[in-house]
């Protein structure tokens, strides 16, 4: 095994691609960071009489359950606008006007803490979904608000230069606050179904059902797999490749056909026989009697 | 015999996510009696229900009833009533949408009372709200059976990041 190992570690740095910690790049995309940074890949012995067919299995690559790509979240967090005035003060907004433009600049964003840019844009998300004015426990901005939070520490770990090691406090709680607003969804989903599609339209969320079945995916199963899926392809193009067949002979054998129907009804008449057959081109037969 | 007086029985139970076409996956629950030590046991038991037109969603309560003779390999019985719709309830006394303990126009009233923020949008309206199912195969994919990733499909392949799979 150890052996092994060491093969591995070898081949990977004779390919080039990077083990162990992979230096993250800052990125805001949330579907494509997953694959910005591969991680080592695994090499697998594949069976010699599939793989002249075609049939190769690739393992997909795991996706730590805090990225985007596992919670659903299709879209990335939103920052607010740097000339927007800082959530506190929006309570007194009438007072704002009479302000100078320096203070006025200091009471906005541009000279915000994080903290103070966070809360505009879940007060801007509370706005939006909330049912009234001082809506804020419903289920859907609990929701709303839960999904302001994750876009947020997802954003910031996916940009973070820090080492595995020291995120590992704030991956596990973004991986609780994703399971709680699953939770949320599903009861919301049951309870209300309309108001459901409409939150997940709205927060631009996927709603995903978790899988029936959790096994260990391998290479066997998976391949055995692969060979049903390839046999039910190759039957169903075998099969329309001799209808098609089939289709281009009919003309020439409904013309033989005819041909033969004729000749047997004009046998029969010159004998004097009852005529037995049906003749497709208009003229009928008597028919046996 | 027990199989004659059981055809027509009707039963009762839910919807559940499937992958067959033109029938709905119905799934029955029992209390089965084990004598042995006196006790109730949940037990279920899957049924497939004609239903060419997907009236049923996942989670639906519907009743069913058996076909005289098997419509297909699978399918065994018909769709008699759709009960209750999975998170859009009427309530069958009043007739009227009810949201857990509580009916909607009450909600919407509630709500009206409190009244909107001024740079608010007022939030989700039941009047506006087009038909459930308008998720689905957007966003919502709860009508289909999830199931692991188990292998990375080639672009243009049917499986290829299918969002079912997780």
């Amino acid at each position: 095994m150890a052996l092994r190992a060491v093969g591995g570690a070898v081949r990977r740095a004779v390919l080039g691609v990077s083990g162990g910690r992979a230096i993250v790049t800052p990125t805001l995309m949330p579907a494509i960071t997953a694959m910005s940074h591969p991680q080592p890949h695994r090499h697998y012995a594949m069976r010699q009489e599939l793989t002249e067919h075609g049939i190769v299995w690739r393992r997909p690559q795991r996706i730590e359950s805090w990225k985007p790509a596992k919670s659903g979240d299709l879209s990335p967090y939103v920052e607010p606008q740097d000339e927007r005035v800082k959530a506190k003060f929006l309570a007194v907004k009438e007072a704002l006007d009479g302000v100078d433009d320096v203070t006025r600049q200091l009471l906005t964003l541009k000279f915000g803490t994080r903290a103070e840019k966070v809360r505009v844009t879940r007060y801007n998300v509370m706005r939006d979904i909330q049912r009234h004015q001082y809506d804020t426990g419903s289920l859907e901005v609990t929701i709303a608000m839960l999904t302001v939070r994750i876009r947020k520490a997802q954003q910031v770990l996916l940009t973070s230069k820090k080492g595995k090691k020291h995120t590992v406090r704030q991956r596990v709680t973004l991986d609780e606050t994703i399971a709680r607003r699953k939770k949320l969804l599903k009861h919301l989903r049951r309870m209300d179904y309309k108001r459901f599609e409409w939150l997940i339209s709205k927060l631009d969320i996927l709603y995903r059902p978790p899988p029936r079945y959790v096994r260990w995916v391998t290479r066997k199963i998976s391949l055995r797999k692969l060979v049903r899926e390839y046999g039910h392809a190759l039957r169903t193009e075998r099969l329309a490749a001799y209808r098609e067949q089939l289709e281009g002979q009919k003309k020439t054998f409904l013309k033989e056909k005819e041909e033969a129907l004729e000749w047997i009804a004009k046998t029969e008449e010159e004998l004097g026989v009852p005529v037995s057959v049906e003749v497709p081109g208009g003229k009928s037969g008597v028919g046996s009697a | 015999m027990a199989t004659s007086a059981h055809r027509g029985a009707v039963l009762i139970g839910q919807c559940i996510a499937h992958n067959t076409r033109n029938a709905a996956k119905v799934r029955v629950k029992r209390l089965i009696f084990d004598s042995n030590i006196n006790m109730y046991f949940p037990k279920h038991k899957n049924y497939y229900a004609h239903d060419p037109d997907r009236e049923c969603k996942t989670g639906d309560i519907v009743v069913i009833r058996e076909l005289p003779e098997r419509m297909s390999k699978v399918v065994t019985h018909s769709l008699v009533k759709l009960v209750y719709k999975f998170g859009d309830v009427t309530d069958p006394i009043t007739g009227k949408k009810v949201v857990v303990g509580q009916y909607r126009e009450h909600m919407d009233e509630r709500d009206e009372m409190f009244g909107v923020a001024e740079d608010g949008s007022g939030g989700f309206k039941y009047s506006e709200a087009p038909d459930r199912g308008w998720q689905q195969d957007k966003r919502d994919f709860t009508h289909k059976v999830g199931y692991q990733k188990w292998h990375e499909f080639e672009p243009g392949h049917r499986f290829h990041n299918d969002p079912v799979a997780s």
